[in-house]
């Protein structure tokens, strides 16, 4: 046998030397070579390989230019790569469309995914001069132990910030006030409705924050007191198509009390607003009346402060000097309980992005936004790893399209070159679908998470996305199978010979799987939680709880007279199992957010309680569990001086045991009262949090909300009844109801849009992913068609070999479930963190995931098998 | 021929060249060359030195068959030509003129 030259040298020579060159030098190195190897083969290869590398002159260089390697022009090579993608996708169309489909899936998700998180990124945006404009924000340090931080100051503090802060230039207050308005059109006709969403400030906000305005001018449509700013949806509710300018609303009951005049109509807040208001009232009347006539501006903490700061002044003296500030103007009133301040400014645009502040509006988690993220990248991975699988699979079909141009004389280059370009073709066909389907399925996402989607071909961001994913899915999913697929050697394409299928291909179709099933396993979790915290007993009723919107018009004592009548008259409806009005409802805020501490404890004992005014049918119609003591008697005036506390309270405030506590006296702020009885715990607000200090303070009727405990029955028929009493008690009043459950559960909206989204794109994986093993098991079904043959000749049932064929894939898919249940069981035990009250992660929450993604599994490749182990074996084995 | 000049190796391979007659290619030249000095010389020396004899015109080449040995390659044989005789003779010439001055030197002891 003859001696082989060293393979990478010969190859190393014959890829730089000139061709003019390589006859004689190739010539005369393997002359040598010959010579010499029979002394020693080592030493003779290794002096070839000397000599071959010390050749390596500028001499013998051949030239590098791509017209000399190829002698096609370019434009025609294009045509040519052009026509075989064609070509390959038309002759098996099934599994272009599987691999299209998957594509468009995955690439429309990840669109989607970018949709929504650009909006939840984009909140304030349309501000101009957003970046200078700063919250405040508020934090208590009781005992130097920091309390959750608030959103709300006392309405002093803006214009102290004004006065003592050179670096700020404008600080204005807001205030949200709900009540019912009404406008006079006419001797006769009076629209009236409950408003929610007003807000009280200063006449500079609009200097501040430009709202873009429709009539009227901005600068002064707040200076007068009875000014009042109107949204465009509001300007059409109550004066139609009527000029708005000069009308004017009513404002009835409450602080707000009085006629209000039309001076501008704003557009509406856009959603991608912090905030939500849709009438702006002048802070002036707010000031003068009820509480805040006697505060000096440093009690009531119910307003928000923004500040706008002079261009590039926010720097290190800045925290500073509202350290100072806080020091001098906010912590000396509470010196006493011990309680210190700290003030910090939160920009704007970071308002929504930053939750975990007390009474602040909806925000997002910036986690959640990186999690679809990272579910968008899963996806997109798991569409291009299908058409990596799907296209290696093809590999054997393809070897004898190689062999054949490669003895024709194809370079390699020009091979990858071709299967790139079928890769891109693919994905640029993919990516148009998924930009329809992105148009299409936008909007109903949005309609799905409550927020406007849409994708705006106008940004060149979305171009960018787009070019980047085509340039990007192009080579990801395009550079393995093209290398793979244009390294045949022509000998063995054209005699193929059993290839065993590349383990690569396992190890991606585990990856996908994996993918899937920690999606699949969060959805469970995610909707497991969702539905522990709707179904937990809370301690308190909220089903078949019908919460009826007191009169807002009517002057107190009147509006509790008609009030105490309307009790009456509504518990004799037969399904009213009772009635109960309070000044807040579970779900909403507390009224009083209050120190409290025993009467004989020291000052700086006081722990913060949360305190509401409920009648004395509260605890019996929520029915909530009193553990000691007695439910509150109207007709014992002592009783309507104390208190009844949760066991939270009796804890935190350190009353001893439950019976121990009734008949303490306790201090709210400055006010003495006994408790009078010890309910058990109940979940006030969401189950995120955990049972918090709770203080019912007792009133004959308060005027708020009233709910109505309805046994089951016809629901309707109660709610006519219920209004038609309303009504003829109240007549001007609107009767407006909702249902607590319902109420209640807003407070999981973020959770709910969550699971939604999490379930919504688990399925998109998943079914990408079967498109995936769909298309391989078609593929292996084929290819294994002599094999199933012969078994069948041998005397195999279709069931013995569908079960062979099932059981790799079923295998795959066990095994990635085992890989995936720590890195499930890692991130949803993170997630369930955020609940005070969770599920445990149980075993079926990963068992139902491995048998669902079994099942889908047989599903997609059930059929396949099947018809494969079907065909007879007459028809596979008569060729050849 | 002034601006001819030949180096020590390019003098050698070219005298090989000529004295091999017409059977001159790489492996011949450098087996020679090894021969004849005793001395180890990389081949790739011996390729660049014919290519630059070959660029000046001292030496033609032409391909020879081919054969089963030497992977196929053709061989590349070498031929002096007249220009190249005449740089041998005048190379010789200088020395041989150089070398008659030393006879008449008595030699120094």
């Amino acid at each position: 046998m003859k001696a082989r030259t060293p393979r990478y040298a010969l190859n190393f020579l014959r890829w730089y030397c000139h061709e003019d060159y390589v006859d004689e030098i190739e010539g005369d190195l393997v002359e040598l070579f010959e010579k010499e190897y029979r002394d020693s083969l080592a030493k003779a290869r290794w002096l070839f390989t000397w000599r071959v590398v010390t050749h390596f002159r500028p001499q013998f260089l051949k030239t590098f230019s791509y017209k000399s390697q190829y002698h096609f022009s370019f434009i025609t090579m294009l045509n040519n790569y052009f026509t075989f993608a064609f070509r390959n996708l038309t002759k098996r169309v099934g599994f272009s469309l599987i691999n299209i489909s998957g594509l468009a899936l995955g690439v429309s998700s990840f669109l989607m995914i970018w949709c929504y998180l650009d909006f939840e990124t984009s909140y304030d945006d349309f501000l101009p001069n957003n970046s200078n404009v700063y919250r405040v924000i508020r934090t208590a340090y009781q005992n130097d132990e920091p309390q959750q931080p608030m959103v709300a100051t006392t309405y002093g503090v803006a214009p102290a910030l004004e006065s003592d802060l050179p670096g700020v230039a404008l600080a204005v207050r807001t205030h949200n006030e709900s009540t019912v308005v009404s406008y006079q059109d006419g001797p006769t006709n009076r629209k009236t409705f409950h408003e929610n969403n007003i807000l009280i400030t200063d006449a500079s906000f609009f200097d501040m924050f430009s709202f873009p305005s429709q009539e009227g001018r901005l600068a002064t449509a707040l200076r007068d007191p009875n000014s009042i700013v109107v949204t465009t949806s509001v300007a059409n509710k109550y004066f139609g198509s009527a000029d708005p300018i000069g009308k004017s609303l009513m404002l009835a009951g409450g602080r707000m009390d009085g006629t209000y005049t039309v001076t501008a109509v704003i557009d509406d807040v856009p959603q991608n607003s912090h905030f939500s208001f849709n009438m702006v009232l002048p802070i002036h009347n707010l000031l003068g009346r009820g509480q805040y006539k006697q505060d000096d501006g440093w009690g009531w903490n119910n307003f928000i402060t923004y500040v706008q700061l002079r261009a590039g002044t926010f720097a290190e003296s800045e925290t500073n000097s509202l350290a100072d500030f806080a020091k001098h103007r906010l912590n000396p009133k509470w010196a006493e309980s011990n309680i210190h301040f700290g003030l910090e400014l939160e920009p704007l645009r970071d308002i929504h992005l930053h939750p975990g502040i007390r009474h602040d509006v909806v925000t997002v988690s910036p986690t959640t936004l990186y999690f679809f993220g990272a579910i968008a990248g899963l996806i997109l991975i798991i569409a291009w790893i299908n058409y990596v699988n799907l296209a290696t699979a093809r590999a054997t079909e393809r070897s004898r399209e190689v062999g054949i141009k490669k003895t024709i004389g194809a370079v390699r280059g020009q091979l990858i070159y071709q299967f790139l370009f079928e890769s891109a073709l693919l994905n640029v066909i993919g990516i148009v679908v998924a930009v329809l389907l992105t148009i299409i399925l936008l909007p109903k996402l949005g309609d799905f998470v409550g927020k406007e989607l849409s994708l705006d071909l106008t940004d060149n961001r979305v171009w960018l996305i787009l070019a980047a994913l085509t340039i990007g899915g192009s080579l990801v999913s395009g550079i393995y199978p093209a290398f793979v697929l244009s390294s045949f050697k022509i000998s063995k394409t054209l005699r193929p010979e059993n290839q065993r299928g590349p383990s690569l291909r396992k190890a991606l179709i585990v990856f996908q799987v994996v993918s899937s099933f920690v999606l699949v396993a969060g959805t469970f979790t995610i909707y497991r939680q969702l539905r522990f915290m709707q179904s937990r007993d809370k301690g308190l009723q909220l089903d078949q709880m019908l919460v009826v919107a007191g009169p807002g018009n009517l002057s107190w004592h009147e509006a509790q007279r008609r009030l105490s009548s309307f009790k009456e008259q509504v518990l004799k409806i037969s399904g009213v199992d009772g009635i109960a009005t309070s000044a807040s409802i579970p779900g909403r805020e507390h009224n009083w957010g209050v120190n409290v501490r025993r009467a004989d404890a020291a000052a700086d004992a006081a722990r913060l309680g949360s305190a509401v005014w409920v009648d004395t049918d509260f605890i019996s119609t929520y029915q909530i569990n009193l553990l000691a003591g007695r439910n509150f008697d109207s007709r014992i005036s002592s009783d309507m001086r104390s208190v009844i506390v949760n066991e939270a309270a009796v804890k935190v405030f350190d009353l001893g045991t439950n019976d121990q506590a009734v008949g303490q006296r306790i201090l709210l702020d400055r006010d003495t009262m006994a408790v009078l009885g010890v309910t058990s715990n109940y979940n006030w607000n969401s189950l995120k949090s955990d049972y918090t200090p709770f203080l019912l303070l007792p009133d004959t009727i308060q005027t708020i909300h009233a709910s109505i405990r309805i046994r089951s029955g016809s629901i309707p028929d109660i709610i006519e009844r219920v209004g038609k009493i309303f009504k003829e008690m109240m007549p001007d009043e609107p009767f407006e109801y909702s249902f607590l459950d319902e109420t209640f559960n807003v407070q999981y909206k973020s959770e709910q849009v969550f699971g939604k989204l999490f379930v919504l794109f688990a399925g998109l994986a998943v079914a990408i992913s079967c498109l995936g093993l769909l298309g391989l098991a078609s593929f292996v079904t084929t290819q294994r068609l002599k094999e199933i043959g012969i078994r069948k000749v041998m005397g195999a049932s279709v069931s013995n070999i569908a079960v062979l064929l099932c059981s790799q894939f079923i295998v795959i898919v066990l095994f990635a479930s085992v890989i995936s249940i720590p890195l499930a069981w890692i991130g949803m035990n993170c997630w369930l963190q955020g609940f005070a009250f969770r599920v445990d992660l149980a075993w079926d929450m990963f068992a139902v995931p491995i048998l669902l993604l079994s099942a889908v599994t047989l599903c997609a490749v059930g059929p396949i098998v099947v018809k494969g182990a079907l065909t007879s074996p007459a028809q596979v084995l008569k060729s050849e | 021929m002034k601006d001819l000049y030949l180096g020590e190796f390019e003098e050698l391979v070219l005298l090989v060249v000529a004295a091999l007659h017409g059977e001159a290619y790489g492996v011949s030249i450098l087996e020679s060359l090894e021969v004849r000095t005793g001395r180890r010389y990389n081949i790739s020396a011996v390729h660049v030195v014919l290519k630059r004899l070959e660029d000046k015109g001292l030496v033609n080449s032409h391909f020879g068959g081919i054969t089963e040995k030497r992977g196929g390659r053709r061989k590349k044989f070498y031929l002096i030509t007249a220009f190249g005789r005449k740089a041998l003779d005048a190379q010789y010439r200088l020395r041989t003129g150089l070398y008659e001055l030393i006879l008449k030197i008595p030699f120094a002891r």
